[in-house]
């Protein structure tokens, strides 16, 4: 996977976990301070459960970013499966037929993505680009002027109910990271994205199909912004055009890169993906919970991704000047 | 190749999928437009044309107010043109300019920004043709508006709410967009209301720039923070059932009050989980406002000005409550839920004296 590890057996990513770990204590410790109900349980149960659709759709970016590239199409895809969903309940009352037709437009997003970008030749950024405004409008077509009530228990138990006073929704999210994390440590399918994401020349000449691989992730990450339709569209109960967009993509994109994973690809680590969702999460939320004005919340969120990334460039740093050490 | 195929008929899916989420509305509009011909009795080309901008065509909000404008347009004889600025004011100006150019014999916009539209509303107004704001107002000068009553509307909310508390509690209020006329005129209206309920702590505001989802995030954070709300109030029922729906998932018993009378949330109130609503409604904005447009091309005298009533809804409990109170109700209309449904829906009939 192309990680380099210090003598202490540290790995880059992992110092850039720990190092966020540290930025994390830090806020919460001051978020505490001023209001006492931030380090409550109730508290991180609420984070986890508010940053569920963007931790299932941070899973499918990580991915698509391992192998060096991006899906800028995830904002619009997310509220074109919830509305696709919210289109078929309406009009036919099949809960389960709305679901799986949620999950499959997505996932065909994502198939599509990957087709044009390895058949095409064509870069993920501006591939994908195309496939935003695709999207957009193909939204903007299906849910123009449509206001989509989700109500059905199937939605109500995924979006509302709890076990053990721990969100349906964080719980499908945790099942999400977990298959994430042994489909990416566990299997060959993992282990071939992160090598075409460490050098695509020599994944080919070792004999990797890149192109079947690329297109393998771009799906599995329409498959995820799919399963996170329907965690918005049952948190949200009414769905509409509007229901998500770039805010969802920039915060997924943000919770890969906070967590660690590199932009230029080949590294990355769900633990880290999961950390920067919380850590997100926690931004907003303290921004509430300090009666800070919402409005002011996308500059926050620009402060603390500025300073993972500037930790994120001390850790490789330092590692490199002990590399530097143990061969002298 | 197989893959090659397999690719396109992906691709040919999805196109599909699009077409037939537009196709009923094509056949719908093209079944207007020969109604439109055989109601009147006249050819596009005798009508007399309206320019309609729009902000956007996704919203529902936007398109209802575009399909009873165009219903409205048949029964009197005139032909629409209508443009969506795509949120862009910009897009905005341009369509107007357009206008302008076509020489249409009126126009009407939902201004995107209320201070950027003002010079071409005034250029278009120079021009000599009849240009009205719809909505809400603008400072342009020789330009018509027909307004909802922000302001009014979420005072009756706030009201309600303070009345149904017992006059003592704490609320949070989830604005639009600071900055955004409306939503500005309805925290006034809320901080109106509640200088007489001094009782009452408003504990904290917050913008969720009509985005549900964002208004989710902050409803659920309130309800961690504090565990002694008495009340949410929200300015758009863009994200009113959201709201009510996670206050409702939590168990405790907090008042939700909304804003724009949308269907879903008249509903929600029926089964008891919104205390209080205003009923704006495009329906009845886009009907009275093209009855409007109709009195200045027909040349009678009418005011640069008009408002489209809000009605302060609430349940017949709550209203009785409040009419056998000593509070002065007389500048806003009260509604039951299922007053302001048929409201919503009696929009003719509703106009049909207002300018006689």
């Amino acid at each position: 996977m192309g990680v380099i590890k210090t003598k202490r057996g540290l790995s880059s990513t992992d110092m850039k976990g720990i190092m966020l770990l540290v930025i994390m204590a830090v806020f919460a410790a001051a978020a505490n301070v001023i209001n006492p109900k931030f380090l409550t349980a109730a508290n991180i149960i609420n984070i986890l459960y508010q940053y569920s659709v963007v931790g299932v759709m941070a899973v499918g970016m990580m991915m698509i970013i391992i192998t060096g590239g991006i899906d800028l199409s995830m904002g619009y895809s997310v509220a074109f499966g919830a509305v696709v969903c919210g289109t078929i309940f309406t009009n036919t009352g099949y809960v389960w037929a709305a679901i799986a037709a949620a999950i499959l437009s997505c996932t065909l997003i994502g198939f599509i993505n990957g087709m044009i970008i390895t058949r095409m030749r064509i870069a993920p950024f501006i591939a994908t680009l195309a496939t935003m405004s695709l999207t957009q409008g193909a939204l903007n077509m299906v849910g123009s002027g449509l206001r989509l009530m989700l109500n059905h228990e199937v939605f109500n138990i995924i979006g509302k109910s709890d076990v053990l006073g721990i969100s349906t929704e964080t719980i499908i999210m945790a099942v999400v990271m977990i298959i994430g994390s042994v489909v990416l440590n566990k299997t060959r399918f993992g282990a071939y994205i992160y090598a075409i994401g460490s050098d695509e020349k020599n994944a080919r000449l070792a004999g990797i199909n890149v192109d079947r691989y690329k297109v393998a992730t771009y799906t599995a990450g329409g498959l995820c912004v799919g399963l996170a339709s329907i965690l918005l569209g049952s948190k949200l109960t009414l769905v509409m055009q509007s229901s998500a967009g770039s805010a969802q993509l920039m915060d997924c994109i943000a919770a890969v890169v906070i967590g660690g994973t590199s932009m230029s690809g080949g590294s990355g680590k769900i633990s880290g993906t999961f950390l920067g969702v919380i850590l997100l999460g926690m931004i907003g939320n303290m921004l509430t919970l300090l009666k800070i004005p919402t409005v002011a919340q996308d500059f926050f969120k620009g402060l603390v991704i500025i300073l993972a990334l500037a930790l994120s460039l001390l850790s490789t740093l330092i590692q490199k000047r002990n590399i530097k050490k143990a061969e002298k | 190749m197989k893959r090659r195929v397999i690719a396109a008929i992906a691709a040919a899916m999805m196109m599909i999928g699009c077409l037939a989420g537009c196709s009923s509305g094509s056949e719908e509009k093209s079944e207007s437009k020969e109604n439109t011909q055989e109601s009147t009795g006249k050819s596009d080309s005798d009508k007399l044309k309206i320019g309609v901008c729009m902000i956007n065509y996704v919203n529902p909000f936007y398109t209802t107010y575009l399909d009873v404008a165009e219903e409205a347009a048949e029964e009197l004889g005139y032909e629409i043109i209508k443009n969506s600025a795509e949120d862009s004011l910009e897009n905005e100006v341009a369509i107007i300019e357009n206008y302008i150019q076509q020489g249409v014999d009126a126009i009407l916009f939902d201004a995107v920004d209320a201070k950027g539209v003002i010079d071409v509303a005034e250029k278009a107004a120079e021009a000599g043709i009849p240009t009205m704001s719809i909505f809400n107002p603008t400072e342009a000068e020789g330009v018509y508006a027909c307004s909802y009553e922000h302001k009014i509307g979420f005072k009756g909310v706030t009201l309600s709410i303070c009345e149904q508390l017992g006059g003592k509690g704490k609320i949070c209020a989830i604005q639009g967009s600071p900055g955004n006329y409306a939503s500005d005129e309805r925290t006034i209206g809320m901080e109106e209301a509640l200088k007489d309920y001094p009782d009452v702590e408003l504990v904290d505001v917050q913008a969720c720039d009509w985005d549900p989802s964002k208004a989710v995030e902050i409803t659920q954070n309130w309800l961690t923070a504090y565990d002694d709300i008495d009340a949410v109030i929200c300015m758009t029922d863009g994200a009113t059932p959201s709201v009510a729906e996670v206050i409702n998932a939590s168990g405790k018993d907090i008042l939700v009050g909304g804003n724009d009378g949308e269907l879903e949330v008249l509903e929600l109130m029926n089964e008891g989980q919104v205390a209080a609503d205003t009923l704006l409604g495009s329906k009845r904005g886009a009907w009275l406002s093209m009855l409007y447009v109709d009195q200045i091309l027909k040349g009678n005298e009418v005011d640069d000005l008009i408002y489209i009533p809000s009605h302060l809804v609430s349940s017949q409990e709550v209203l009785d409550k409040l009419e056998s109170s000593n509070i002065d109700l007389s500048w806003i209309p009260l509604a039951t839920p299922d007053e302001a449904i048929a409201l919503c829906d009696g929009y003719k009939e509703e106009f049909a004296d207002y300018f006689k």
